[in-house]
């Protein structure tokens, strides 16, 4: 969850990570900055997030990208 | 209070606020002399005393003034002429008029295109010019296509506007008479016709049917005078050098309304073809446009037309006066195109 | 059938009370048959065109929905019973097999938009390289054919919905009807939005009850949709088209104006059909995505394009820039340039590249020309530009210190941003390219100082109309400041009364009326100037 945050600091230092639960309905995340995030998280967790993962709901708080990152660590398994 | 019968009582409340929006433009409309022929007051007021009537569009509007009719002839005129007025509806006010007034002779104007009455409007001007509501809505019932009525609506409704505009401003012609108009005729001071008559020679063709129903009441106009006893003599007033280069067909026309004349027995003078035409109304002084005279030649041209017809019913052969057709009048043009000649 | 038309009126007024007639259950039903006959009075010989996307685009989803469940259900069967190699196998077996099922019927439906829109662009360009090279035209040009009625917005709608189905984002629709409306709903035929397939499909087949509210609200802005579209767009556009024919004999700035004007109009055109079209459905208590948010108080030109257009963005967005930018390779590649050239270089190109496509796609969406493929490429330079600029300007901000906040900068962002998407904008509108860069050439140029109205605004007749189209154009800017804080027509039960609204829409018809009566070409004409 450490270097989730990381990486979400990284990209933008101005949002309360523990709070935000709309970062992408909300607009706060721009297309840009997703995209950096998803390779960044697909670096940094060795994951490949499958395009059935791109939906709104996964990243819109840092909880619900943690629980997405979980569950596809889980099915590479 | 349900929904529905909310919504059902807003949408009737709206249509009738929206109504209400149209009673003072309509009203402003209906009060109006400015906007073009709302003469029906006028009419009104001269009813019983008129012996001597025009009626024509556009063309007779703007050519023929009864002021020179009245001087010359002593007569009491009026000119019945508007925009675009289709054979029909000629015969519709004429038969009105006829009916109230002791009228003599009738100048009917004829040119190009009035026999074509399928798509052009000029109802809806005529739709103005009746006294009372009832007659307007039996003239727009008779007249006036469905598929029209949106145009019509939205032709008034303008119309509407910038008479209430007149109202607001103090202009309309109750409060200051319009100077340009009289007994149904109207007058503009401005002219200047110039043209590259070699440029323009022939690109304008004149293809359209001649319409059943216009031959049918030109027929009926005749008839109606004749039954009354009124003389009905065809014109054409004189159109500017550069509508005639410009237009093809011409005699096509000319033929027909030859013929009806003579079917019937009357006086058609097509005054396009006068051989001095072009020196007598130059196209650069006599025409406010292509095909309509400007005011001081109109003057004149009614007393020419006046005297003209004097002489032709006196018995006079004018006949050299005049070309025999279209085609003669531009073989001696300096724009007829010399392959042509030399094709025949 | 033209929206701006009494018959459209007539078959709205129709639809919705039929619509709410029958059973819920048959509403949707209702609304198909409406669009079939929407779509059968543009052309008769179009609908084939819808059908072969509907039915291409059914048995497709069908197909790779049936392959998906198999897939699953083969491999929750397997698992654990045989090699973990011998399962990715068979998945990838599969996933073969749907994506040929996607390519093929992406192939078919992209085909037919693009013989449609650019085969004689194509034609054309090919004949012109073979003329340069001194060969004869070798292909017969006589391929203008007759766009089908918004085959460019269905064809991006229902393909979206079956890459949808493919990246399991949705599940098919088994009823081939409700498949068919989805494609053909007739409000979206003209401009669009462009609809998410979820989204769309939950407003569609749900049942619909008549509310008041609904019902007086669509209706409002159906008549604030008219009112910008026929009193300050078709109008403005006399005004404008005037200064395209005409900019070389106008002073630079009667130009600019003439270009300012344009973007009002196009606003006002563009997102009063969209009023119109989401005031309707409103009526039918169906939800329509927004295609504008006020986009000319931007602060940015990639901030303008989220709020410009907005559908279409976002499917250009979902299905190209992010499939893209999220692409292996370009991922590889991202990486390798941050290995070289360090983390900014790294993340920022992989996203340039994708834009680079979006933008020239985008182009091409809009025109099969030219000017349309470099108008596209310009607004791709200017995000892309700002995008690896944007340290830079932090810096500068922070030097300067500028508030990011403060009201004058938003302000100057505003008007900044507003110049250049006019300039852009305008670019492709005056005729080809190089008219485009002359009416550019001339702003810059001309330096002639008007010395009357006149000069300045050569094709208004009248200081009247003017000024009624100005203080029309000042009610759009009003309300869209109301708006930032509240939906207006909110603001206008709270703060009017019944009665005054009813006057206030009212008088708006007469004055719509009035203006369309104005500007429309009748038969005997009182377009032109009265004898």
């Amino acid at each position: 969850m450490e270097e989730l945050l990381e990486i979400l600091e990284d990209i933008n230092a101005d949002v309360d990570y523990e709070t935000e639960t709309n970062l992408i309905d909300g607009k706060v995340y721009d297309s840009f900055s997703i995209v950096t995030l998803i390779t960044e998280i697909s670096d940094c967790f060795d994951i490949e997030i499958g395009p059935e993962y791109l939906v709104n709901e996964n990243f819109n708080s840092a909880q619900a990208m943690w629980e997405m990152i979980q569950r596809i660590q889980e099915e590479d398994e | 209070m349900s929904n529905f019968k909310k919504a059902i009582l807003t949408t009737v409340l709206f249509i009738l606020v929206l109504a209400a929006f149209h009673i003072p433009i309509f009203a402003c409309l209906l009060e109006n002399e400015n906007f073009h022929y709302q003469d029906y007051r006028e009419r009104e007021a001269l009813s019983g005393t008129l012996d001597y009537v025009v009626v024509g569009s556009s063309h007779a509007m703007w050519a023929i003034n009864p002021k020179i009719l009245d001087e010359k002839l002593g007569v009491n005129s009026y000119n019945l002429s508007n925009e675009w007025l289709n054979v029909k509806s000629r015969y519709t006010l004429l038969e009105y008029e006829i009916r109230r007034n002791p009228i003599k002779t009738v100048i009917y104007e004829v040119s190009y295109d009035t026999l074509r009455t399928g798509d052009i409007m000029g109802d809806e001007y005529a739709l103005t010019r009746w006294s009372t509501i009832p007659e307007r809505i039996r003239f727009f019932i008779h007249h006036i296509k469905p598929k029209d009525y949106l145009n019509v609506y939205q032709f008034l409704f303008t119309q509407g506007v910038e008479c209430a505009g007149y109202v607001l401003d103090g202009t309309n012609s109750k409060t200051i008479p319009n100077p340009d108009m009289y007994k149904g005729y109207f007058r503009r001071l401005d002219y200047d016709v110039t043209a590259d008559y070699a440029a323009i020679y022939n690109t304008d063709p004149l293809e359209f049917e001649v319409v059943d129903a216009s031959m049918e009441y030109m027929q009926k106009t005749v008839d109606l005078c004749k039954e009354n006893g009124i003389e009905i003599i065809l014109v054409n007033v004189p159109n500017s050098r550069a509508m005639i280069c410009r237009r093809t067909n011409l005699d096509l026309y000319r033929e027909i309304y030859q013929e009806f004349a003579d079917e019937n027995d009357l006086i058609f003078v097509d005054f396009n073809l006068l051989k001095t035409k072009d020196e007598v109304f130059p196209d650069k002084y006599a025409y406010f446009n292509e095909e309509h005279l400007a005011g001081r030649y109109a003057n004149f041209y009614t007393a020419f037309m006046v005297d003209t017809i004097a002489r032709i019913e006196s018995g006079e052969d004018l006949s050299d006066e005049f070309f025999d057709s279209y085609e003669a009048y531009e073989m001696i043009q300096d724009y007829y195109p010399q392959e042509k000649e030399k094709a025949q | 059938m033209n929206l701006i038309s009494v018959q459209f009126l007539l078959f709205c007024a129709i639809v919705v009370i039929v619509f709410y007639a029958v059973p819920k259950r048959f509403q949707w039903i209702v609304l198909l048959a409406a669009s079939l006959y929407f779509y059968w009075t543009s052309g008769n010989r179009n609908i084939l065109f819808v059908l072969i996307t509907s039915i291409s685009t059914y048995f497709a989803a069908c197909g790779i929905q049936k392959s998906l469940e198999y897939q699953k259900a083969w491999v929750k069967e397997h698992k654990g019973k045989i090699e973990k190699s011998q399962i990715k196998a068979f998945k990838e077996k599969c996933k073969k097999q749907q994506k040929t099922i996607l390519v093929l019927t992406l192939v078919l439906n992209f085909g037919l938009l693009c013989v449609f829109k650019y085969l004689h662009f194509a034609v054309e360009q090919i004949n012109q390289l073979i003329t340069s090279f001194g060969g004869a035209t070798a292909i017969p040009d006589a391929w203008s054919l007759i766009v089908p009625l918004g085959i460019s917005f269905y064809t991006f709608q229902t393909m979206g919905y079956l890459v949808d189905v493919y990246l399991k984002k949705t599940s098919a629709e088994t009823n081939y009807f409700k498949v068919l409306l989805f494609v053909s709903f007739f409000p979206q035929m003209t401009q669009g939005p462009i609809s998410n397939f979820k989204f769309l499909t939950t407003e569609l087949f749900k049942e619909h009850t008549f509310t008041y509210r609904q019902y007086s609200w669509g209706v409002q802005r159906m008549i604030w949709g008219f009112f910008k579209k026929i009193v300050i767009a078709d109008w403005m556009s006399v005004f404008v088209n005037d200064v395209f024919q005409n900019y070389p004999s106008y002073t630079g700035i009667t130009t600019l104006i003439g270009a300012f004007m344009y973007s009002v109009q196009i606003y006002a055109d563009f997102s009063g059909y969209m009023d119109i079209v989401c005031g309707f459905c409103e009526i039918l208590g169906i939800r329509l995505t927004e295609n504008f948010n006020r986009p000319y108080f931007s602060k940015s030109i990639a901030e303008y394009w989220r709020r410009w257009h907005i559908s279409l963005g976002a499917w250009f967005k979902t299905y190209i820039y992010y499939p893209i930018a999220l692409s292996k390779w370009n991922q590889k590649l991202g990486k390798r340039l941050r290995k070289v050239f360090g983390k900014k270089v790294g993340q920022t190109m992989p996203a340039s590249i994708a834009l680079v496509v979006v933008w020239l796609v985008t182009g091409l969406w809009h025109g099969a020309s030219w000017a349309y493929i470099a108008w596209g490429g310009v607004n791709g330079i200017f995000i892309i530009f700002s995008l690896w600029m944007e340290p830079v300007y932090d810096s500068w901000k922070r030097k300067l210190h500028i508030k990011e906040n403060s009201f004058y900068w938003r302000a100057f962002m505003t008007i900044r941003t507003f110049v250049l998407v006019t300039f852009i904008k305008v670019l492709p509108e005056v005729g080809s390219l190089q008219d485009g860069f002359g009416l550019w050439k001339q702003i810059f140029t001309n330096h002639v100082i008007p010395h009357d109205l006149h000069q300045l605004l050569p094709f208004a007749h009248s200081k009247f109309k003017l000024l009624a189209l100005a203080v029309s154009v000042l009610l759009i800017f009003i309300t869209s400041m109301i708006q930032r804080k509240q939906p207006i027509r909110q603001w206008l039960e709270d703060h009017t009364h019944y009665v005054t609204r009813l006057i206030l829409f009212a008088f708006a018809i007469i004055i719509i009326i009035h203006v369309e009566s104005l500007i429309s070409d009748v038969a005997g004409g009182f377009l032109y100037e009265q004898f």
